[in-house]
C-alpha cells in the first residue's frame, strides 16, 4: 500500500478494481465502477416523440411548446440540446410525479402566456416563431420586462426544471459534463484548462 | 464472510448476551462480546441487509432513476413525511430510512421533533454521517463546570484508551491538530484541503487565533491500512454516495466493519424482523432475564432469553422499550426508580448558515467528491469563553466548492452562451453552518403515549422538546459571528440565516439522553459503565447514555462508551458478579 497514492487515481484504480476482483469477481467488481450498474425498469424512458402525443400532465400541443421552450434555453451546439434528450418528456413526467397541482399550473400558464404573446406577433404558436424571436421573448420574460414578477418566478422554475432534467440525463451528465463515476480519491488542486468541464457527478441531485 | 447460516427465528437457547439492535453500538458489542468467547444473540427489529449484495443503487448515476433520484411526492407524503425531511434521503436512499406510515409518534400541542429511523441490519450505520471526534476533557467537565445537567461519571482520560481502540479498528481519518478542545485519535492521513480552504485556514489562523479550522475527521479509509485490507475493505474512492452503502468497505458500517469480525468467531446468532417490546424481569434475583419481541411480519410474538441485556436500539429505541418494560417493582419504567428515564433529551442544533463568493482561484480545482468538509471545533469550550448571553458554544462544519449547474436558473441567460458557461467549473463558494450544543433540560422529555399505538401493539412515543432559549441565542450569536469570520477574510456577498424556528430538534439525527449516566442513582439511570443502577445485568450503551450533548457529532464516543461498557461487563461476568 506503500505505493498507493490518492493523487495517482489510474493506478488506484486499477489496484482497487484487481482487489474487488479478487473479493467479487471480476464482473461485479466491473460493474460496480460503472456508472450504469444494474438497470431496472423505470417508469421514464427517453423517447424521441413525446411532443407527438398527449404528456402526463400538459396536452399534446402544450409538449411541443414545451420542447421549444427547452430548445430555446439549452440549444442544440457542438453538443445535444435539451430537446435532444427529450427534457421535455422528462419534465412533464417530474410535473406529475415530484410536484404540486400548483406548480404544474404554473407551467401551464406559462405555456399558454407565450402562447398568447405569438398570436400579438401574428404567428399561430411559439413553435413558429423565429429562432431569435423565441428568444427574445424568454429574454423579456426572465427580466421582468413587459411581463409580471408571477410569471418571472414561473420561468425560472421550468428553466431549474430544464437543467435539472438536461444534466441529469445520460448526456447532460457525462457527456456535456465531466462525470466522474469512481473518483478514485480526492485531490484538493487540479488546474483548471481550456477543456475543463464542470462535473456532472454531484454528492446529491 | 459467510453470515447466511447465524439467522435464527425461535430459539430457546439461553444465549450469554443479547444485543437490541444492529448499527453502530450493537455491532460493536457483538463483535467484543463474541471475541471474548460470550454467546452473543443480535436481535434486530428490521430487515436482513448483506454487505455489497443489497446496495441495490451504488454506483447508478442519476438518469438510470424514473425521477432521477427525487422521490415521488404522494410516497413522500404518505409514507416519509419525516424521513423526508433528512438531507440525505432520496429515491436512491429510501430504502434505508424508515417508513412514517408504519413508525408514527405524537408531539405535545406547539412543539416539533423530527425523529429520523434506520430500521435494517446494520441500523443507521449504513446512512450516517460518519464524522467522527472524540469529546474532550472540556465536554465531560461541562455540566459540573456551569451547573447544567447532571455531572458525567466519566472523563476524558477513562475513554482516552477506548477511543484509540475504535479509532484504529474502524478507520478514521483526521490530521493531528494538537487541540485541547478536540483531542488527536489514532488517525489515518486526512483529506486534503482545497486552494481555497488552505487559504481562508491561513487567513482564519492569523485573524481568529483561537479559532483553528482543521479537516474533519470522518470514519473512512484514506490510507487503508494492512489490517484494513485484510479485511476486505479498501481505500475511499471519493464518491461520497455513501449513503447508499458501500461495497468498497470505504466508510465503518456494521457490515463492513464489525459484524464480519462477530460472525467469524462463530459465537454470533442473528434474529431480524424482531421488534422488542418490552425487557423481561425477574424480581426474586433483580436480574433480567432476555427480551419479549414481536414479530416484524407476521405480528406473532415470542422470547428470546439471555444471562445479560446489552440496549444498543439508539437513544429512542432503547428508551422506549425500558419504557414499555414495567413490573410491580418498575411500574414506570424498568430501572427507573429515579424516575429521569424518558427526559434531558438532547439534539444538536444545526440552525444557523453563513456563506458566500472567494473571488480568485479562478484557475483552481479538485477532484473527487470529498465525504468530509472543514470543521472549525467549538471555541467556547469552558466557561470563560462562554458569550455573557448564553451559555456553551457551538463548533462549525463547512467546506470550499465551485459551482454548477445547481441553482443556476437564478443567473439570467438563454441560449448557447448561456449553456456553455454552465458546462465550466462556476464561483467557489465558501461557507459554515453551526453545530451547536444543546443544554440538557428536563421539560425535554419522550414518553409513551397513554393509548395510541403502532401496527405492532407497541405504544407510540410522545415528544415534548423544544429549542430553548439558549440554543436560540447561540444561533443568532453564531450567524453573527460567521458572517464576522467570513467578511474578515475576504469573502464577498456574504449573507447568514438562522432556522431555529423551522428546523425543530430531531432534525439533526443526534438524539442523546433520556436514560442518562450519573454518579448518583436518584438522578441517573445508568453508572459509568453503562449500567443500569437498579440491575447489575442490563446496560444501555448507545446514545441515551449521554449527560449532555458537547458540540461533536457523537457516534465515535457510542462506540468507545460501547466497548468499555463490554469490556468491564466481561469481567463481572467472570467474577460472578452478574
Amino acid at each position: 500500500m506503500s505505493k498507493q497514492n490518492i493523487s495517482n487515481s489510474q493506478d488506484s484504480r486499477r489496484w482497487f478494481l484487481k482487489k474487488l476482483g479478487a473479493t467479487l469477481g471480476t464482473s461485479v467488481a466491473a460493474t460496480l465502477v460503472t456508472a450504469t450498474g444494474v438497470t431496472s425498469a423505470l417508469a421514464y424512458t427517453p423517447k424521441n416523440d413525446s411532443h407527438l402525443s398527449d404528456g402526463k400532465v400538459l396536452n399534446k400541443k402544450q409538449m411541443q411548446v414545451l420542447r421549444e421552450l427547452c430548445e430555446t434555453v439549452l440549444p442544440r451546439t457542438d453538443t445535444p440540446g435539451a430537446a435532444d434528450v427529450d427534457c421535455h418528456g422528462f419534465i412533464d413526467h417530474q410535473l406529475s410525479q415530484c410536484h404540486s397541482k400548483q406548480q404544474q399550473q404554473s407551467v401551464r400558464e406559462l405555456i399558454n402566456t407565450v402562447e398568447g404573446r405569438a398570436q400579438t406577433l401574428k404567428v399561430s404558436s411559439y413553435t413558429k416563431m423565429t429562432p431569435q424571436q423565441k428568444t427574445d421573448l424568454l429574454v423579456k420574460i426572465e427580466s421582468r420586462d413587459g411581463f409580471p414578477e408571477t410569471l418571472h418566478a414561473d420561468f425560472k422554475f421550468l428553466k431549474g426544471l430544464i437543467l435539472f432534467g438536461y444534466f441529469t440525463s445520460e448526456i447532460g451528465a457525462t457527456q456535456v459534463l465531466n462525470y466522474q463515476a469512481v473518483p478514485g480519491g480526492y485531490k484538493g488542486s487540479v488546474p483548471v484548462t481550456a477543456e475543463t468541464k464542470v462535473y456532472g457527478s454531484l454528492n446529491y441531485y | 464472510m459467510q453470515v447466511n447460516d447465524i439467522f435464527v427465528k425461535d430459539t430457546q437457547q439461553e444465549f450469554d448476551v443479547l444485543v437490541i439492535g444492529s448499527g453502530v453500538t450493537g455491532g460493536w458489542a457483538a463483535k467484543e462480546f463474541t471475541e471474548r468467547g460470550f454467546k452473543v444473540l443480535m436481535v434486530e427489529r428490521g430487515r436482513k441487509v448483506e454487505h455489497r449484495k443489497d446496495y441495490i443503487t451504488e454506483g447508478k448515476g442519476p438518469w438510470t432513476f424514473a425521477e432521477r433520484t427525487k422521490v415521488n411526492n404522494i410516497l413522500t407524503q404518505e409514507q416519509h413525511p419525516v424521513q423526508s425531511k433528512c438531507y440525505a434521503f432520496n429515491d436512491a436512499t429510501k430504502h434505508f430510512f424508515g417508513n412514517d406510515r408504519d413508525l408514527p409518534y405524537s408531539t405535545e400541542k406547539n412543539t416539533d421533533f423530527n425523529w429520523i429511523r434506520g430500521n435494517q441490519l446494520g441500523g443507521k450505520s449504513l446512512t450516517w454521517h460518519r464524522q467522527s471526534y472524540r469529546m474532550s476533557e472540556y465536554d465531560f467537565n461541562a455540566n459540573k463546570a456551569d451547573g447544567h445537567g447532571n455531572d458525567w461519571p466519566i472523563r476524558y482520560k477513562d475513554l482516552a484508551t477506548w477511543y484509540q481502540y475504535v479509532e484504529k479498528h474502524a478507520g478514521i481519518s483526521g490530521a493531528k491538530d494538537g487541540l485541547a478542545q478536540l483531542p488527536d485519535g489514532d488517525t489515518l492521513p486526512p483529506f486534503e484541503m482545497n486552494k481555497v480552504e488552505l487559504d481562508l485556514q491561513k487567513q482564519l489562523a492569523r485573524y481568529f487565533p483561537e479559532r483553528p479550522m482543521v479537516m474533519g475527521r470522518t470514519a473512512h479509509l484514506s490510507v487503508p491500512t494492512e489490517y484494513h485490507m485484510s479485511h476486505g475493505r479498501v481505500m475511499c474512492q471519493a464518491r461520497d454516495e455513501c449513503h447508499k452503502g458501500c461495497s468498497f468497505g470505504a466508510y465503518f458500517s456494521t457490515q463492513s466493519s464489525t459484524l464480519p469480525f462477530a460472525a467469524a468467531t462463530g459465537n454470533l446468532t442473528i434474529a431480524v424482523d424482531s421488534i422488542v417490546h418490552s425487557v423481561i424481569y425477574d424480581e426474586k434475583t433483580n436480574r433480567v432475564k432476555g427480551v419479549r419481541v414481536i414479530d416484524d411480519k407476521d405480528l406473532s410474538t415470542r422470547e428470546y432469553f439471555a444471562k445479560v441485556v446489552f440496549l444498543c436500539a439508539s437513544t429512542l429505541g432503547s428508551t422506549q422499550i425500558m419504557l414499555n418494560s414495567t413490573s410491580r417493582k418498575f411500574p414506570n419504567g424498568i430501572a427507573n426508580t429515579s424516575g429521569v428515564l424518558g427526559h434531558y433529551l438532547m439534539d444538536h442544533n444545526y440552525n444557523a448558515n453563513a456563506g458566500g463568493i472567494v473571488e480568485g482561484f479562478d484557475n483552481e480545482y479538485y477532484s473527487g467528491r470529498r465525504p468530509t468538509g472543514i470543521y472549525v471545533p467549538n471555541f467556547q469550550f469552558e466557561p470563560s469563553r462562554y458569550k455573557k448571553h448564553y451559555v456553551r458554544g457551538y463548533a462549525l462544519g463547512g467546506g470550499a466548492s465551485r459551482g454548477n449547474w445547481k441553482g443556476a436558473e437564478q443567473k439570467d441567460g438563454i441560449g448557447a452562451d448561456y449553456k456553455a458557461s454552465l458546462t465550466r467549473p462556476g464561483d467557489w463558494y465558501f461557507g459554515f453552518y453551526a453545530q451547536g450544543e444543546m443544554l440538557p433540560r428536563f421539560d425535554n422529555q419522550v414518553t409513551l403515549h397513554p393509548t395510541n399505538k403502532d401496527k405492532w401493539g407497541m405504544p407510540q412515543l410522545h415528544f415534548n422538546v423544544q429549542w430553548s432559549e439558549n440554543e436560540k441565542l447561540m444561533m443568532e450569536d453564531c450567524a453573527e459571528e460567521c458572517e464576522k469570520m467570513l467578511k474578515k477574510v475576504g469573502v464577498k456577498h456574504v449573507s447568514s440565516r438562522v432556522t431555529t424556528d423551522s428546523n425543530p430538534p430531531g432534525s439533526a439525527i443526534h438524539e442523546l439522553g433520556t436514560a442518562r449516566m450519573g454518579r448518583d442513582k436518584k438522578d441517573s439511570i445508568l453508572n459509568g459503565y453503562n449500567q443500569a443502577h437498579d440491575i447489575p445485568n442490563l446496560f444501555v450503551t448507545d446514545g441515551a447514555s449521554y449527560c449532555s450533548s458537547a458540540t461533536v457529532n457523537p457516534s465515535l464516543t457510542f462506540m468507545a462508551l460501547t466497548v468499555r461498557a463490554v469490556d468491564f461487563c466481561a469481567q463481572e461476568m467472570k467474577q460472578r458478579r452478574i
